[in-house]
């Protein structure tokens, strides 16, 4: 296995409240890492620096062996885009109510590539079909879908690009119990197709034993073991 | 035996919508003793949720309800008004309560409306039920407002609005669910405490049959409005006899270690027309010809599985 992702020696802080306090994490690529914790403990805030949606005070971030800046500039974002993306726990506001599920699906191509609209809406289409979801959806608004529909939605759009890591804030935390089965199975097909890397944040303790190969535990904004 | 707390037979409720009635509930029968936890388990859109708010009268005036039977506390339910002695806590405490008022006054105002307290007592005893609720610094606490509070906080502060109605019966709406796991556990056990010193009765509504593993002294399964499993707890766990609550278990990881975990396909029925015969026939793993065209009997046994795979030789064909 190869390193993809070293966190080394990060702290945040929001005003006086420090919420990361020197943290060292690494994933390994084809890896499912888990990251545990009580509500407060520094997990999203975590995720959100590794994806550049966060700044931090100190320490670094290194990405496929690369030293990813403290403060992402408009290019580092689409740069870096396309090897990591994250998905949310409310599928439904991470989806722009406005815009079909087509415009939603082929926005990251189009961002990122030549590709014409036919072979764009070709592609997600397969995607659609590999998530499980019919093929009128395409024309549909987000609103018409439920929970675990929408999700799916969202970790198409995700993975469209192909990226290497796919960072996972508590996305079953609001699902159906039945529900959270289809995407956990769905999240272990893909890793095994292709070879995605997952950080994976949850605070269900049996779910993350089931889905990850390894748990790290946070509490007040340190790593307290793995 | 004693009559129980709550005994309701063949609770129907339809509810208007512009695109045709919907059946929400659909000859729901179900009982819960003193002291007893009984747990209403499904998918969302099954009905659960319509049946507890239709025992606090909470539907709109447009909805119809009608039992065969609905007795409480002896007596009749179902009559047009909110119903003494029963009390309701949601999912998200933060809609609970009303943001400008502080959180002391409103767990005191139904000690003050329905109890007839004063001022003076009413804040004493709420500040009392909030330790009862283990809130640390509930003094404090008490003149604070709802955004003030961490959700697992305010959940135990809407439990504690809650008994300040004193309840003989709690109706609880996946109070739970949007919570933290260890947090969920303090509330599961804030409730199985309540439910031995006050010989508080609780139905317990979720779609997580692993929360209500360890907590709830019998679990009824609804699928598509209808009550298809009852049985105590323990034995649903151990042998579940319809194949929704075994899907239902089969989607746990806790239960399911190392296995594959089973994820139903679907959705289920819209109930503007629910099927003719069993609900669940379309994502049955193991429906039969006739599962489609006539109803489960309702079983006598321990267990009450609505389902054709035990009625045995009852079925014509």
């Amino acid at each position: 296995m190869t390193e993809l992702l070293r966190v080394s020696g990060l702290c945040k802080s929001f005003g006086d409240s420090r919420v990361l306090d020197d943290i060292h994490l690494v994933v390994q690529r084809g890896e499912i890492v888990g990251l545990a914790g009580e509500s407060g403990s520094g997990k999203s805030t975590l995720a959100r620096c590794i994806t550049g949606l966060h700044t931090y005070d100190s320490g670094s971030v290194h990405f496929d062996g690369r030293l990813l800046p403290r403060r992402f500039s408009a290019a580092d974002f689409r740069a870096q885009a396309r090897h990591v993306q994250m998905i949310f726990q409310d599928p439904l506001s991470s989806l722009n109510p406005r815009l079909t599920i087509a415009d939603i699906l082929c926005e990251p191509l189009r961002l990122n590539s030549a590709l014409p609209r036919d072979e764009q809406l070709a592609l997600a289409t397969g995607w659609l079909q590999r998530m499980g979801l019919p093929a009128d959806t395409l024309s549909r608004y987000p609103h018409a879908f439920s929970g675990g529909q929408l999700q799916r939605i969202g970790i198409a759009r995700a993975l469209i690009n192909q990226p290497q890591l796919l960072v996972c804030d508590e996305p079953i935390s609001a699902l159906d119990v039945s529900v959270q089965a289809q995407i956990v199975n769905l999240l272990l097909d893909l890793r095994e197709e292709l070879g995605l890397t997952l950080l994976f944040i949850g605070h269900d303790p049996a779910m993350l034993a089931y889905l990850c190969d390894r748990i790290v535990t946070m509490d007040k904004g340190r790593i307290a073991d793995g | 035996m004693k009559a129980p707390l709550l005994q309701v037979d063949q609770l129907r409720v339809q509810l208007p919508s512009p695109r045709g009635t919907v059946h929400a509930v659909r000859d729901a029968s179900f009982t819960v003793a003193q002291g007893e936890m009984l747990a209403v388990v499904g998918e969302s859109g099954c009905g659960k949720s319509v049946t507890a708010q239709a025992l606090m009268n909470l539907l709109p005036p447009a909805a119809e309800v009608s039992a065969a039977a609905a007795l409480f506390d002896g007596q009749p339910l179902l009559v047009g008004h909110y119903p003494r002695g029963m009390a309701m806590v949601f999912q998200n405490p933060m809609a609970t309560f009303n943001p400008v008022l502080t959180v002391g006054y409103q767990i005191a105002e139904p000690l003050r409306v329905l109890h007839g307290y004063t001022r003076h007592d009413a804040e004493r005893e709420a500040v009392r039920l909030l330790e009862r609720m283990q809130v640390r610094d509930a003094a404090q606490k008490a003149h604070r407002y709802a955004h003030e509070f961490s959700g697992g906080m305010l959940q135990r502060a809407a439990i504690a609005m809650a008994l300040a109605c004193k309840p003989l019966l709690l109706l609880a709406d996946e109070p739970t669910t949007a919570l933290d796991v260890s947090t969920q556990h303090e509330v599961m056990q804030l409730l199985a405490e309540l439910r031995s010193e006050q010989q508080l009765g609780i139905l317990f509504i979720t779609h997580d049959l692993g929360l209500v593993e360890r907590h709830a002294n019998r679990v009824a399964v609804m699928y598509a409005g209808q009550i298809i499993e009852t049985a105590a707890t323990s034995n649903v766990i151990s042998t579940p006899q319809h194949p929704y609550t075994q899907a239902l278990l089969a989607a746990l990881p806790a239960h399911n270690r190392g296995k594959r975990l089973y994820s139903l396909e679907g959705s289920p029925p819209d109930l503007r027309q629910p099927p003719p015969a069993c609900a669940f026939t379309a994502r049955c793993p193991q429906a039969m010809a006739h599962c489609s065209t006539q109803s489960p009997p309702v079983m006598a046994d321990s267990q009450h599985a609505r389902c054709w795979l035990h009625a045995g030789d009852l079925c014509d064909d």
